[in-house]
């Protein structure tokens, strides 16, 4: 493996070029550790899966999937800060991922940051008009529980609120 | 108050983890700011466009808490073609040699990156560097004790790798039987509708024109090929098992379009100590209802290999696009499989296979939803075996088909709609029970083959690769028959709950039959 030159670190800090560039790394070599990542996502081997797609992030150079995914890992850790940091990295890149978008407003709805979060899902709406994309119906169903919630609360109080939240935990 | 206490279904789960995420943050917002957090909710949310109905009318396809898509559907979604995204579209695509090509050394580059970007890379390659070892190991494992100097085959006890190591081998190889790649589509037309000619091409992939083939095995036990028809319809066997066999083919295609010439040229081969293919059809007399012929197609596959089964493709192409690829893989261990696939007329099909092998894991994954009026359900699920194994089983309804028979149907027409409906599900299990038999039959004869034919450490071996892969299957059965009684009792449910609403159309007239339609789907 030839040492990085001193023009090349220069190049990638201008994002002219990718380290995965100067390593030589094949697109099928990329495709592998994407689909790889992605499996180990699925399995729960989250720490395995964050270091694949941090890996990736920094070879490959920003891009929207593995900002996406690592958001998504961190969501599913209750590392809220750090995931609503890489969504915004994913959006950045990529304005209309509606996964990004929908999961940032739902943390933001954790947080009890509404203003931001109705931004994200409304966005998260309006880019799937014939409302067949699973997240943006998330989204929906989100705008929709919020709604609710708020009046229950509103006439009942919190308490009616929670009452709520365990039946459905007991439907589901 | 619409949505909270109203969700059913697949609803559910998706409104729990909502209103989990909903209270937590007015819990947390009321406790800073009292009541005016509500308020503050109200306003914020009165922009966004909620339109409960479609979650009180039907049941859209809804993501859970934090999930996201795979590769292949974001790079997709961006809309930007790469050679990644045509890389992770070629279902061809092996990623297991492109990691084991990945674990090149990244000294010369880590020491001139800030501490923090030298450990990504070094937490990233250490994590591909245990898969593939894994899969090495389990591979080595293998081929000890076919050679009889590994005392026993046993699948890797708790395997960090898990279903991972499906991907590096047999599922990047396809499926080690039959040849089909894994994940393809396993509609009625891509099984086939009639039994094979030709036994022995059974495990190839039918890729290009077949240049040289040819078979020899000590022995072939359990061939039939039998054939009756009459008033209860068509059926059709066929199948043998072979023993210590050995068979080989040699393909290739050319081609010269677009500017390029290319060649693609590969052999295929398969050795070991017991191969069984079988092949079951049925097919029922057809009924005349409303305007539709309706009859039911009954197929079932069964399979079972003990050996080794490999490729090696050369793929050369000049002009336009010049590139030279070389590629391979190779299967070695104990497998068997089961397809199957049950359709009544164009109104509903249903699908599935299972394939037990040792030496690997599994994958999950569901889709379900409505497109162009078909509802669909698919189940790709790997099963945690402890050795290895995956079942795909859906079935497809073509909604607005039905809809159009029960309203030109007549009462007693809907009738004879509900029986070939409720059939579905036997006929489903028969497929089951029969494959089962298969199954078991041929895995039995295998063992006493090995017991007749084999050496005393081969033998060993060898029995213990058999019984791994009669586990994985009788398991993989299990969950098998669970998921096609499911999808029977879904079907006939369907179309039982479509003839109850039919015959309510036909009383009130077509003119409000389209609007029931409508407001169900």
């Amino acid at each position: 493996m030839p040492r990085l030159k001193i023009e090349e670190i220069e190049r990638i800090r201008k994002g002219e070029i990718t380290l995965a560039q100067v390593v030589k790394m094949s697109p099928k070599q990329v495709a592998a550790l994407l689909i790889t990542g992605h499996r180990l996502y699925q399995q729960g081997k989250l720490k395995d899966a964050t270091n694949i797609f941090e890996g990736i992030a920094l070879l490959a150079g920003s891009t929207a999937y593995a900002h996406g995914i690592l958001g998504t890992i961190c969501q599913k850790q209750n590392k809220h800060e750090l995931a609503v940091k890489h969504y915004t990295e994913a959006l950045q890149l990529f304005p209309q991922d509606i996964n990004s978008l929908t999961n940032r407003g739902e943390i933001y709805i954790r947080l009890g940051k509404f203003p931001e979060a109705a931004a994200d899902l409304a966005k998260a709406i309006q880019l799937d008009p014939s409302k067949k994309h699973p997240a943006a119906n998330r989204a929906r169903l989100l705008v929709c529980l919020v709604q609710d919630a708020v009046q229950l609360a509103k006439e009942k109080g919190t308490q009616a609120l929670d009452q709520e939240r365990l039946k459905a935990r007991k439907a589901s | 108050m619409q949505i909270i206490g109203r969700s059913s279904g697949p609803l559910q789960n998706a409104v729990s983890t909502g209103l989990d995420s909903v209270a937590e943050g007015i819990a947390q917002s009321t406790q800073s700011q009292g009541i005016a957090a509500l308020d503050n909710a109200v306003n914020s949310f009165s922009i966004a466009d909620s339109n409960p109905q479609i979650f009180l009318n039907a049941q859209p396809q809804v993501s859970a808490a934090a999930e996201f898509p795979d590769p292949a559907s974001f790079l997709r979604s961006e809309g930007i073609s790469s050679d990644v995204l045509s890389t992770l579209n070629n279902p061809q695509f092996q990623p297991a040699p492109e990691l084991n090509s990945f674990t090149s050394d990244f000294s010369g580059i880590t020491n001139n990156l800030p501490p923090d970007q030298a450990q990504t890379l070094m937490d990233m390659q250490s994590t591909v560097g245990q898969m593939t070892d894994l899969q090495k190991n389990a591979d080595l494992q293998f081929q000890m004790s076919r050679l009889g100097t590994y005392p026993q085959q046993q699948p890797i006890p708790n395997d960090p790798i898990g279903p991972i190591a499906t991907n590096l081998t047999p599922q990047g190889f396809g499926d080690p039987i039959s040849g089909r790649e894994s994940g393809s589509d396993n509609s009625t037309e891509s099984i086939g509708t009639g039994t094979p000619d030709d036994l022995s091409t059974l495990g190839f992939s039918g890729k290009g024109k077949t240049i040289l083939e040819g078979e020899d095995h000590l022995a072939r036990i359990g061939d039939f090929d039998y054939q009756d028809s009459g008033d209860g319809g068509t059926f059709k066997a066929k199948g043998a098992t072979d023993f210590l066999f050995a068979r080989g083919r040699i393909y290739g295609d050319s081609n010269a379009d677009d500017g390029s010439v290319g060649v693609t040229a590969g052999i295929e081969g398969e050795e070991g100590i017991a191969s069984s293919h079988y092949q079951i059809n049925y097919d029922s007399p057809s009924v005349h209802i409303g305007d539709q012929e309706i009859s039911s197609k009954t197929q079932v596959n069964a399979d079972a290999l003990v050996g080794s089964k490999g490729n090696a493709e050369v793929d050369l192409s000049l002009g336009k696009d010049t590139h030279v690829d070389i590629g391979g893989g190779a299967f070695s261990g104990a497998s068997a499989s089961l397809s199957g696939s049950e359709s009544v007329g164009d109104l509903a099909s249903a699908n599935g296979s299972i394939s037990g092998w040792t030496g690997a894991g599994a994958e999950a994954g569901f889709k379900a939803g409505i497109d162009d009026g078909k509802l669909s359900w698919e189940m790709h699920a790997g099963l945690a075996l402890g050795i290895g194994g995956e079942y795909d089983i859906g079935f497809t309804v073509d909604v607005p088909k039905i809809g159009e028979t029960i309203v030109n149907a007549g009462e007693e027409a809907l009738d004879k709609l509900g029986q070939v409906g409720s059939a579905v599900g036997g006929f489903a299990q028969d497929g089951i029970d029969a494959a089962q038999q298969v199954a078991e039959d041929t895995i039995k004869a295998a063992k006493d083959a090995i017991g007749f034919f084999g050496g005393s450490g081969a033998e060993s071996a060898a029995e213990d690769a058999v019984e791994a892969a009669l586990d994985a299957a009788k398991k993989a059965l299990g969950w098998f028959g669970d998921a096609a009684s499911d999808t029977g009792d879904a079907i006939s449910g369907f179309v039982d709950d479509a003839v109850d609403t039919g015959k309510g159309l036909v009383e009130d007239g077509e003119q409000a039959a389209e609007d029931v339609w409508d407001d169900i789907f």
